[in-house]
């Protein structure tokens, strides 16, 4: 999209120069001229100029107009200083005033509140109002984490427009009419929507306040810290308020290119876990059973005998929310030092790895090609492709759960611009009411859904599917417009993706695909080598194992020792439970953890972990923006850098690294990730820099090196049979089979660490639950609340009914992340019994 | 609200309490007013259009706009509760709270004003034992149930001021005798001030009155 010409007008007698079409308010702002606000919030969409406070005077207009809703036009002239003005926003201030209570002094907005800025910039100063003020009970819980205090509104609207239009979950109301309007929910519920925080930081008054921040802090008392949240991909940027070196509360940090501003509520209250006293801050090993505290020295000393002996017998899992220089130095350590291949970070494995329900691993070869062709800089999509995209497709993946930031950035697209959204899903997904088209496909055959979705885009050497879902895949590609599609996908089993990928040239600007990675730092972890299929830079390496093989191998006694950095693999790998009794047959298992977890019961030494709030280091966005974290706490007890450990850990194991320091760290590996070349914190900033933007982006390696291959992708390394369904396969309808469903599993935002170490945001905790279409319950005699077993090949997991009707008949959907073997059981035919009443 | 009171709510707050757009296996919704729901969604292009022709259906099935009621209204239409309860608390019309089982609501506006609204409201509220403040600021039930009385703003009457709309038909103009007959008539459900409806007047369709002398005079003068 071009940038609209620029345009001169006239403000207060001075030439200002702005863009054509911007908001009076904002083309002021070029010219230094500031035009108070209320309701005028440019992130909440078109302006309402519902507040009247931005009021100015324009030439040749008779009226006063406001400067939040007048688009700039060449040869405008403008005043905001006439007396006329100036009574006009006075008289607004003073109505403003009539119902606020004036508590400052008690409230939490004090000193950083707009209303006190602009009553004291622009307000009368004195009230002559006598009457009484609205009353109401106060403060009172609108949810668990906010508290409104009626008295304080100025009915600005923000918060509602949040709700309405941002968020779009409408819970979130004005109620009554007149002066007796009222922010409110549906007959006094709670307002509980994964994005509700965002009020607290737009309310301009003190009417909605963090439960978790109320009377802890005064603007005076705290330091803002800026960095990255790491608790999901979407790699927010935040700023922590720091008060004597403890976080008391997170805003956002606005990045258009990355969360427009928003942050989920995982990302504004989970800084609790980073405080929690339940913390590990020392290094711990175990002796007669017991882990005990122990020095550094003495730790890492364990460790490294531990690690020495076992040698290349070494697995080593990193954890999503690790950063780029914590699993560039262990993999080092593991590949270099130890000569093992066996390094993973993708729970349940990453595009081009099979699941289970299609069996086996393909060739180390096509793993990485798929990698290096599905990850290439010039079918990449950044977040911003997505304000522009014509078309966007969501593909396996529902992004409330998996990256929050883009749901909301989707329903922009499609609110404000009109984009066509269509989604293909196995379970329904948040974004369906505002789509196009829908598909959902049976759980596990996403794959032979993409290659069907291929087929009819016209992608050549796929062929087209029968019946039902070769119609859901035509619907699909009818709504996708090529050169102006953004794929946003997740899935281990998206082969056919490359072929939709030339179909749809998605190589054009303005087009490409969005892989949500399942760890927070996914992307980076994979770029700098923690894969057993490649290594810095996607380079060529001797294949290792992936998470299940290490899994196995580790039962089986032919791996030894297990390196667990900011991984609970028995809560959110595959398996689950399983890992327990692999790792309690290891020798050595060493885990970097913030807390005691089910992995850390079975280690023999462990590590503290830093929480993201003390990290210094890098972490890489899914579009390939690399941001920095940056301390914004010290690190608490002995925790120490990680990098720093992990290179004490190399040096005592022989491998020499040299890093000295966290830019050290990156600098080894722009050294060996080569289209990271030369990348160094400076250059990274604030904002951070996406690589495919940096000339070195032109090191990303050639797909003819990966390995010889067909001119369809894909095909030619699978085994017959795999991009699509056979033939008769209802694509995993089981109605006539008796009791009997195809299971799902998806990782649910709340199913995470962070909730249960955040009181905040515990009693968000989900349990497990099977979601069924409603068909399918009353033919299984199932009611909502029931609780049953679901099983299958010796599995097993209880679980409640909660009845879904867009969930598709035959399919069944479970939680992964609570710890227990769900995840084994994707794609699973099982069986249902009950297990107990509704409660 | 005291603090410990505050804290046991926020500790009774569960995810599942939010309401987002319910599905229509969690409400049970009569036919009949699914039916009228429906068929007012049918008529427009955009759902939310139907929105106040549905309120109405929720009013209409269970005397006022239910929680409940709008609960189902919501599941049938796709939106949440929370939109229609906007509506519903935003609109006079629409009953939020309990109400009696006849609605009058009486013009306090300027005309019926100047011609004794006050006066009238006070009648009926001393005829129904409604406290007349009350009834004049948001409206209020008689005891017994079968009366709700609210001072409204102007139903567009003011040739009948004063005014009032008993049970949605409009009648006036009427004095404090009048409201003293119509609570009784309401209590005994018998037929409400006879003649004094614009139903039934004759630019409503109600019987011709007889010719006025003057215009006959008019008339013969010209012939």
């Amino acid at each position: 999209m071009p940038d609209p010409p620029r345009i001169t007008l006239l403000v207060d007698g001075v030439e200002v120069e702005a863009p054509h079409g911007a908001m009076l308010v904002d083309a002021a702002k070029h010219g230094d001229v500031e035009i108070p606000v209320f309701c005028y919030e440019p992130k909440l969409g078109h302006p309402v100029g519902a507040c009247r406070m931005c009021v100015v005077e324009i030439e040749g207009i008779p009226k006063l107009q406001t400067a939040c809703s007048t688009p700039v036009r060449d040869g405008m002239v403008v005043y905001t200083q006439t007396e006329r003005v100036k009574e006009a926003q006075s008289a607004v201030v003073e109505f403003l005033l009539v119902n606020h209570p004036l508590d400052c002094p008690v409230c939490d907005k004090g000193g950083e509140c707009p209303l006190q800025d602009v009553a004291m910039g622009w307000g009368p100063g004195r009230s002559r109002s006598v009457d009484p003020k609205r009353h109401f009970q106060k403060p009172i819980p609108l949810s668990p984490l906010i508290k409104i205090d009626r008295e304080r509104c100025i009915l600005c609207y923000r918060c509602v427009r949040f709700s309405q239009e941002v968020a779009e979950d409408e819970q979130l109301q004005l109620l009554e009419r007149g002066s007796s309007t009222f922010v409110g929910t549906f007959d006094n519920r709670p307002y509980i929507a994964p994005f509700h925080g965002n009020i607290i930081e737009l309310c301009p008054v003190g009417a909605l306040t963090s439960d978790a921040y109320r009377f802890r802090a005064r603007p005076w008392d705290i330091e803002d810290a800026g960095t990255v949240c790491t608790l999901c991909p979407s790699q927010c940027n935040i700023k922590l308020t720091v008060r004597d070196e403890r976080i008391e509360r997170v805003l956002a940090r606005d990045n258009v290119d990355v969360d427009d501003g928003w942050l989920c509520d995982k990302g504004r209250f989970g800084y609790q876990m980073a405080e929690s006293g339940q913390r590990i801050t020392e290094p711990l090993i175990r002796a007669g059973g017991e882990l005990r505290p122990a020095g550094w020295a003495e730790a890492l000393e364990a460790a490294a005998a531990g690690l020495r002996e076992a040698g290349e017998r070494t697995a080593a899992i990193v954890g999503g929310s690790s950063s780029n220089e914590d699993g560039y130095l262990a993999q080092r350590i593991v590949r270099k030092a130890l000569g093992s291949p066996h390094v993973e970070s993708r729970p349940s494995g990453g595009p081009g790895v099979e699941s289970r329900r299609t069996g086996g691993r393909g060739p180390a070869g096509f793993l990485r090609q798929g990698l290096v062709e599905l990850s290439a800089p010039r079918l990449a999509a950044s977040v911003s492709d997505l304000d522009r995209a014509e078309s966007i497709l969501v593909l396996g993946t529902d992004p409330l759960h998996s990256m929050p930031i883009l749901d909301l950035r989707i329903r922009k697209a499609v609110r404000l611009r009109g984009a066509r959204l269509a989604v293909a899903t196995d379970r329904p997904s948040v974004l369906d009411g505002g789509a196009e088209e829908t598909a959902r496909y049976a759980p596990g055959f996403v794959g032979g859904f993409v290659s069907a979705l291929a087929a009819e885009l016209g992608a050549a050497g796929y062929e087209r599917a029968r019946g039902e879902l070769g119609a859901d895949a035509e619907r699909i590609a009818g709504a996708l417009k090529p050169g102006s599609t953004v794929i946003v996908w997740a899935g281990p089993d998206a082969r056919g993706l490359v072929g939709c990928a030339r179909a749809l040239r998605l190589e054009e600007d303005g087009a490409g695909l969005i892989e949500v990675p399942e760890g927070a730092n996914g992307r980076g972890l994979r770029e700098v080598g923690c894969l057993p299929v490649a290594g810095p830079g996607l380079s060529d390496v001797e294949q290792g194992l992936d998470a299940s093989g290490i899994r196995d191998a580790l039962e089986a006694g032919s791996l030894e020792a297990a390196l667990l950095v900011n991984a609970d693999p028995i809560r959110d790998f595959a398996g689950g439970p399983a890992w327990g009794e692999a790792l309690g047959k290891a020798k050595l298992v060493l885990a970097v953890s913030m807390f005691e977890d089910a992995s850390t019961r079975q280690a023999d030494v462990v590590f503290p972990a830093e929480s993201y709030a003390e990290k210094e280091g890098t972490v890489t966005h899914p579009d390939g923006r690399l941001q920095r974290l940056r301390p914004g706490t010290p690190h608490p007890g002995g925790v120490r850098p990680m990098w720093e450990v992990l290179a004490e850990l190399g040096a005592l194991l022989g491998e020499e690294t040299g890093v000295e320091s966290a830019p050290d760290a990156l600098a080894a590996i722009a050294s060996e990730v080569p289209f990271y070349a030369g990348i160094s914190h400076e250059e990274i900033g604030g904002t951070g820099i996406r690589w495919q933007e940096r000339a070195a982006a032109r090191y990303w390696p050639r797909v003819d090196d990966v390995g010889a291959r067909d001119e369809v992708p894909g095909r030619e390394v699978e085994p017959a049979g795999r991009t699509a369904p056979e033939p008769g396969d209802t694509g995993g309808r089981a109605e006539d089979v008796d009791g009997v469903i195809r299971v799902g599993t998806y990782r649910d935002l709340w199913a995470a660490e962070v909730t249960d170490r955040s009181p905040a945001l515990r009693f968000l905790a989900p349990r497990q639950a099977l979601e069924l279409a409603p068909r399918d319950a009353a033919r299984l005699g199932l009611g909502s609340g029931h609780e049953v077993e679901v099983r299958s090949n010796g599995t097993s997991v209880r679980a409640r009914v909660s009845i879904h009707e867009r969930v598709k008949p035959g399919s069944g959907f479970l939680i992964e992340g609570l710890g227990d073997r769900a995840a084994s059981l994707r794609g699973e035919l099982v069986e249902i019994s009950k297990a107990g009443e509704p409660e | 609200m005291s603090a410990e009171e505050r804290r046991r709510l926020i500790e009774a707050m569960r995810p599942e309490d939010a309401e987002p757009v319910p599905q229509l296996h969690q409400v049970d919704v009569p036919d009949e007013l699914r039916e009228r729901i429906e068929a007012a969604m049918a008529k427009y292009p955009q759902v939310r259009s139907a929105a106040l022709p549905a309120l109405w259906a929720v009013q209409r099935h269970y005397g006022w706009c239910t929680p409940e009621g709008m609960r189902e209204a919501a599941a049938v239409m796709g939106v949440t509760p929370a939109y229609l309860e906007s509506l519903a608390t935003f609109y006079d019309l629409f009953r939020t709270s309990p109400v009696a089982r006849h609605q009058v609501l009486v013009c306090h506006n300027i005309s019926c004003w100047l011609r004794g609204a006050d006066d009238l409201i006070g009648a009926l509220c001393e005829a129904a034992g409604i406290d007349a403040h009350e009834a004049d600021h948001g409206g209020a039930n008689s005891p017994d149930g079968e009366v709700f009385v609210k001072g409204f703003e102007c139903m567009g009457a003011c040739d009948l001021a004063p005014m009032a709309s008993i049970d949605e038909r409009y009648y006036g103009p009427l004095d404090t005798d009048d409201a003293r007959a119509a609570v009784e008539q309401l209590r005994a459900g018998s037929e409400v001030l006879p003649g004094k409806a614009l139903a039934e007047r004759p630019a409503a369709g109600g019987p011709e009155p007889d010719p006025d002398p003057r215009v006959k005079e008019v008339e013969s003068g010209d012939a």
